[in-house]
C-alpha cells in the first residue's frame, strides 16, 4: 500500500548545495581556452574549404616566383633565346593606345618574351590585358606570353614548362622564331 | 489575483492519433481537428496577451497528421507576428519522413519525440490500432531526427508492466545517440510496493551507468538525476516553476476553448469543458482562470514539514488533478517515488563530488555551462 510520508530527517547531501561552491578557473579557465583553441581550428578549417581532414592543416602552397621564372627562362634557353630581364615594352591598344608595360623576360630581336603574373603583377597584368597580349601572339608583335601563379600542385612545374613549350612551338610554326 | 503573461502554449491540433498508448490521457481518438480560422485566431488571440515571447508547442493526438495545418500557422505566425512565436511540437515520432524532417529543419519547428526506450518497452506501450508496436516505425526517425536536432529530447513513460525494463531502455536510448531523455512515471497507473522495490533497483542500476558516463565525459541529461541534483546544487524548486497553469502556461484544445494545462484537455467533451477557462475566440474567463492559479499556489498540506520541500515534484498541479481530483492534493505514488529516488540521486552526486568527476562540476556548478557546452560540441561535430 502506497503511503504518504513527511520525512523528518534527512541527512545533507555531501555535494556542495547552491552558492557554495564555484568552478574553479582551472577547470572552466581550461575549457574556455580549449574552446578559444577549438575556434582557431575551425577557422583554420574553414579556410582549407574542401581539404580532406586529418592531420595538422597547412596553408595551400605555391611555386614561388624565382622559382617559376627560373623554369620559364630554363626553357627559352633550351631553344637558344636569350632574355633580358624586366623590360619595358609598348603593347599596341587599338589604332591609337599604347600601353607600357615592364615584363620578365624580353628578346628584343625576336620581339619575344614573357611575364609570370605573380600577386603583385596583378593590378599591371589585368584580365582585358593579358586577353589583348593573347591575341597579339598570333597576329603581330610583340609577341608576350602571360603565365598565372597557381596553387601548387602535383605536376606543376611540369605543366609551366609546358605551357611554355606550346608557345615557343607555335611561334616556330609560325616562322617568329 | 494577479496573472502573468502566457509563455507557453499546447495546441492541440487534433484528437486524431495513429497510436493508441495503453497510458494515454488524451481521450477518445476521433477525426475532430483545429479548423484553420481557430488555428489563426488563437495566434490573435496569443499575440493580445502579451508583448512578450510565447513558445507554441503542437499537440495532439499526433499533430503531424495536421502538417498542413502546422505549416499554415508556421508561415503565419512568422509573417505577421515577427519575433513573438517560437514553434516547438511533441510527436510520437511516427510520420517523421525525410520530407517532414526537412520541412521542420527549414522552419526551425524543434520537438519532442514520444519514446519510452528499449523495443520491448515501446511495443508493450505504444502500438496502433491494429495492436502492433511502433518501435521500428520511430526508430528509422531517428538518425535523421539527431541529425537534424542533436539535442532532441526524448520523452519517456515508465508504467508497471514495463519497469524490469527501464534501466535497459534508458542505456537504449543514450546509446541510440539521444542525450536527453525526460522520463516520468504513469502516474495513473495501479503501482503496487513490489513494483516500487523494482523501481528503485533500476534506478539504482541507472546510478552507476550515469556515473560511468559523467566520469567518462559524456554529456548526457536524465531528468529524475539531474533535476533533483539541481534542487540542491543550484536552485530549490518554487511553486510556479514546475507547473504554472493557467497562467503562464495554457493549452488550447481543437475547438478553440482554453485549458489550464494539455492534461485538462482530455476528449473536450462536457466533462472537460467544465475546467476550459475561456475561449480563444471570446478570450479568458477570468474567474475560472483566477480560480485555478489560486488553487495551484496553495501548499499541499499532507507536505508541511517535510525535509524534502523544495527539492520533490509535487508541484505538478496537473498531475495532481489527474490522479486524485485535486489541484494541491499529491497521490501517494508522487511521495512514494521522491522518497525512494532522492536518497539514490544524492548518493549519485556524493560519488560524482568525492570523484571530482569534472563533467559533474562543469554541469552543475559552473552557470556558463549550456552556452561553452554547445560551443564544444559545435566545434567537436564539425572536426569530426
Amino acid at each position: 500500500m502506497l503511503q504518504i510520508k513527511q520525512i523528518t530527517r534527512y541527512d545533507f547531501p555531501r555535494y556542495p548545495p547552491c552558492g557554495q561552491y564555484v568552478c574553479p578557473p582551472s577547470t572552466t579557465g581550461g575549457k574556455v581556452r580549449d574552446v578559444v583553441a577549438l575556434l582557431a581550428l575551425a577557422a583554420l578549417l574553414d579556410a582549407c574549404d574542401e581539404r580532406p581532414l586529418g592531420g595538422v592543416p597547412v596553408p595551400p602552397k605555391y611555386v614561388s616566383e624565382v622559382d617559376a621564372r627560373q623554369i620559364i627562362n630554363q626553357v627559352f634557353i633550351d631553344r637558344d633565346i636569350t632574355l633580358d630581364s624586366s623590360q619595358i615594352v609598348s603593347i599596341p591598344m587599338g589604332a591609337h593606345d599604347t600601353l607600357t608595360l615592364n615584363v620578365d623576360g624580353f628578346n628584343d630581336s625576336l620581339q619575344v618574351g614573357y611575364e609570370y603574373v605573380y600577386w603583385d603583377d596583378q593590378l599591371q597584368f589585368t584580365p582585358p590585358v593579358c586577353a589583348t597580349l593573347d591575341s597579339l601572339n598570333l597576329a603581330s608583335t610583340p609577341h608576350i606570353l602571360t603565365v598565372d601563379a597557381e596553387p601548387d600542385k602535383a605536376g606543376a612545374e611540369m605543366h609551366l614548362q609546358k605551357v611554355v613549350e606550346d608557345f615557343l612551338d607555335s611561334l616556330a610554326e609560325q616562322g617568329v622564331i | 489575483m494577479e496573472t502573468g503573461a502566457v509563455k507557453s502554449v499546447a495546441l492541440c491540433l487534433t484528437h486524431a492519433c495513429n497510436l493508441r498508448c495503453r497510458y494515454c490521457y488524451a481521450g477518445v481518438k476521433d477525426g475532430r481537428s483545429m479548423k484553420p480560422d481557430t488555428a489563426l485566431r488563437t495566434l490573435d488571440f496569443l499575440s493580445a496577451q502579451s508583448a512578450g515571447p510565447c513558445a507554441v508547442t503542437f499537440f495532439g493526438g499526433e499533430p503531424l497528421l495536421q502538417l498542413d495545418l502546422i505549416k499554415e500557422v508556421v508561415a503565419l505566425g512568422k509573417a505577421q507576428y515577427s519575433g513573438k512565436f517560437v514553434f516547438r511540437m511533441a510527436t510520437n515520432g511516427t510520420l517523421l519522413t525525410p520530407d517532414v524532417l526537412e520541412y521542420l529543419r527549414a522552419s526551425g519547428v524543434y520537438f519532442s519525440l514520444s519514446l519510452d526506450g528499449s523495443p520491448d518497452q515501446q511495443n508493450f506501450n505504444r502500438m496502433d490500432a491494429t495492436g502492433k508496436g511502433s518501435y521500428e516505425r520511430v526508430d528509422a526517425a531517428i538518425d535523421g531526427t539527431l541529425a537534424f536536432n542533436p539535442y532532441t529530447v526524448a520523452v519517456s513513460v515508465v508504467t508497471p508492466e514495463t519497469v524490469e525494463f527501464l534501466a535497459g531502455g534508458v542505456k537504449h536510448l543514450f546509446g541510440r545517440g539521444f542525450r536527453y531523455i525526460v522520463q516520468t512515471l504513469n502516474y495513473s497507473a495501479d503501482w503496487r510496493s513490489e513494483d516500487i522495490r523494482r523501481l528503485k533497483r533500476q534506478y539504482r542500476d541507472l546510478a552507476g551507468y550515469y556515473y560511468d558516463s559523467l566520469k567518462a565525459g559524456k554529456k548526457i541529461y536524465y531528468s529524475p538525476f539531474d533535476s533533483r541534483i539541481q534542487t540542491w546544487a543550484q536552485k530549490p524548486i518554487e511553486r510556479g516553476e514546475l507547473c504554472d497553469l493557467a497562467n503562464s502556461q495554457i493549452a488550447i484544445a481543437a475547438s478553440g476553448r482554453i485549458y489550464p494545462c494539455v492534461q485538462f484537455v482530455a476528449e473536450d467533451d462536457d466533462a472537460a469543458r467544465e475546467n476550459a477557462i475561456g475561449d480563444v475566440g471570446s478570450g479568458f474567463d477570468h474567474v475560472k482562470r483566477n480560480w485555478f492559479i489560486e488553487q495551484n499556489r496553495h501548499d499541499v498540506e499532507s507536505c508541511a514539514g517535510c525535509a524534502l520541500h523544495g527539492r520533490c515534484a509535487t508541484f505538478c498541479g496537473c498531475v495532481n488533478w489527474r490522479t486524485t481530483g485535486h489541484l494541491n492534493q499529491i497521490p501517494p505514488l508522487i511521495c512514494e517515488h521522491e522518497r525512494l529516488l532522492m536518497p539514490i540521486v544524492d548518493r549519485l552526486a556524493n560519488k560524482l563530488w568525492k570523484s571530482k568527476v569534472d563533467l559533474f562540476k562543469r554541469k552543475f556548478y559552473d552557470k556558463s555551462y549550456a552556452v561553452s557546452s554547445y560551443i564544444e560540441d559545435c566545434l567537436i561535430r564539425k572536426v569530426e
